[in-house]
C-alpha cells in the first residue's frame, strides 16, 4: 500500500482517522490502534 | 442553474453497477475535502473510481502487487468517460460466456442475385442504406445479422464459407438446383447431420445442415 493522500482522509472529532488508498482502507482509532483492510480480499492485513 | 454533483453521480453509478452485476459489492465514501471514492469488489477482484476536485476522476482495477502505485490507469476530468471505463472493467471481468457471432457480411457482385439465392434458404431480407453507404440487404438469422453488400471495386476475391442450420436440406437444395446454383456436395448423412454444400453467385461456399431424425430425439 502507499501513504493515504489528504484528499481521501477524514479526521474525526474524536481523534480517529479513516483513510482510503487505492487498495486499502486504513482506520486509526482514537486510542492509536491501526487497522489496514485490503479492498481486494476484504481481509485484515495489519492490526496493531 | 444545475450543478453537477460528483458524489451523487458516483452513488448512482455504484447502485447501477451493483444492480447489473449480481454479487458485485459497491461502496461510496465521501471525504471532507470534497473527494470521494467508489469501491467495487467481487470474487477476489476489485476496482476503484476516485474523485478529487483538483484532479478529476481516476479509474483502475486493483491488483495485489500494486505496491506503492498511486496513479490510475484511466483518468478524466469528466465523470461520464470514467463511469464508462468502470462499467467496461466490471462487465468485461464478469462476462465469462463465450462470444456469439452477431454480424456476417458477404460481398456480392450482384446483390439482387445474392438476395434471391439466400432467399431460397428462407432468409427474409430488408433493403438498407446508411448515410452515404451503399444500398445493401440485411436479414436476421437466429439473432445474427446477415448482410449482402456490393463488392468494392478493387476487392480481391476471397470467398468465404458460411453455414446455415435449416429445417430440411433436400427440399432447399432442390430449389437451389432449379435456380441454377452450383452444388459442391450433394446431401449426405454426416456426423453433423444431413449436409450439403452449394456455391452462392459469388462462389462463396454455403453449407446447409439439418439434424438427422435420429438426432432429433437425443436429449
Amino acid at each position: 500500500m502507499y501513504c493515504p493522500l489528504d484528499d481521501f482522509m477524514e479526521k474525526r472529532d474524536d481523534g480517529s482517522i479513516v483513510a482510503l488508498t487505492r487498495g486499502h482502507r486504513v482506520e486509526i482509532g482514537k486510542d492509536g490502534s491501526v487497522r489496514i483492510v485490503s479492498k481486494i480480499t476484504g481481509e485484515l492485513e495489519f492490526e496493531k | 442553474m444545475i450543478t453537477f454533483d460528483p458524489l451523487a453521480a458516483m452513488k448512482e453509478l455504484a447502485n447501477r453497477l451493483a444492480t447489473e452485476n449480481a454479487g458485485l459489492q459497491t461502496q461510496v465514501t465521501a471525504f471532507p475535502s470534497g473527494s470521494a471514492m467508489l469501491d467495487a469488489r467481487r470474487d477476489g477482484r476489485a476496482w476503484v473510481m476516485a474523485y478529487s476536485p483538483s484532479h478529476g476522476f481516476g479509474v483502475d482495477q486493483l491488483h495485489p502487487d500494486d505496491g506503492f502505485t498511486t496513479g490510475f490507469d484511466f483518468v478524466s476530468t469528466q465523470f461520464e468517460p470514467a463511469a464508462r471505463r468502470l462499467g467496461e472493467l466490471t462487465h468485461v471481468e464478469f462476462s465469462r460466456q463465450a462470444p456469439a457471432i452477431s454480424l456476417l457480411v458477404v460481398q456480392a457482385h450482384d446483390i439482387e442475385k445474392s438476395k434471391e439465392f439466400y432467399g431460397l434458404l428462407g432468409l427474409s431480407f430488408a433493403a438498407e442504406k446508411h448515410g452515404a453507404g451503399p444500398r445493401h440487404f440485411a436479414a436476421v438469422v437466429d439473432g445474427m445479422v446477415f448482410e449482402i453488400y456490393p463488392c468494392r471495386t478493387n476487392l480481391a476475391a476471397a470467398p468465404l464459407r458460411v453455414g446455415f442450420r435449416v429445417g430440411a436440406v433436400d427440399p432447399i437444395l432442390e430449389r437451389l438446383r432449379v435456380h441454377g446454383a452450383r452444388i459442391v456436395n450433394e446431401p449426405n448423412d454426416s456426423p453433423w447431420g444431413r449436409r450439403a454444400v452449394v456455391e452462392d453467385p459469388d462462389g462463396n461456399r454455403v453449407e446447409l445442415t439439418a439434424p438427422l431424425p435420429s438426432q432429433l430425439h437425443q436429449p
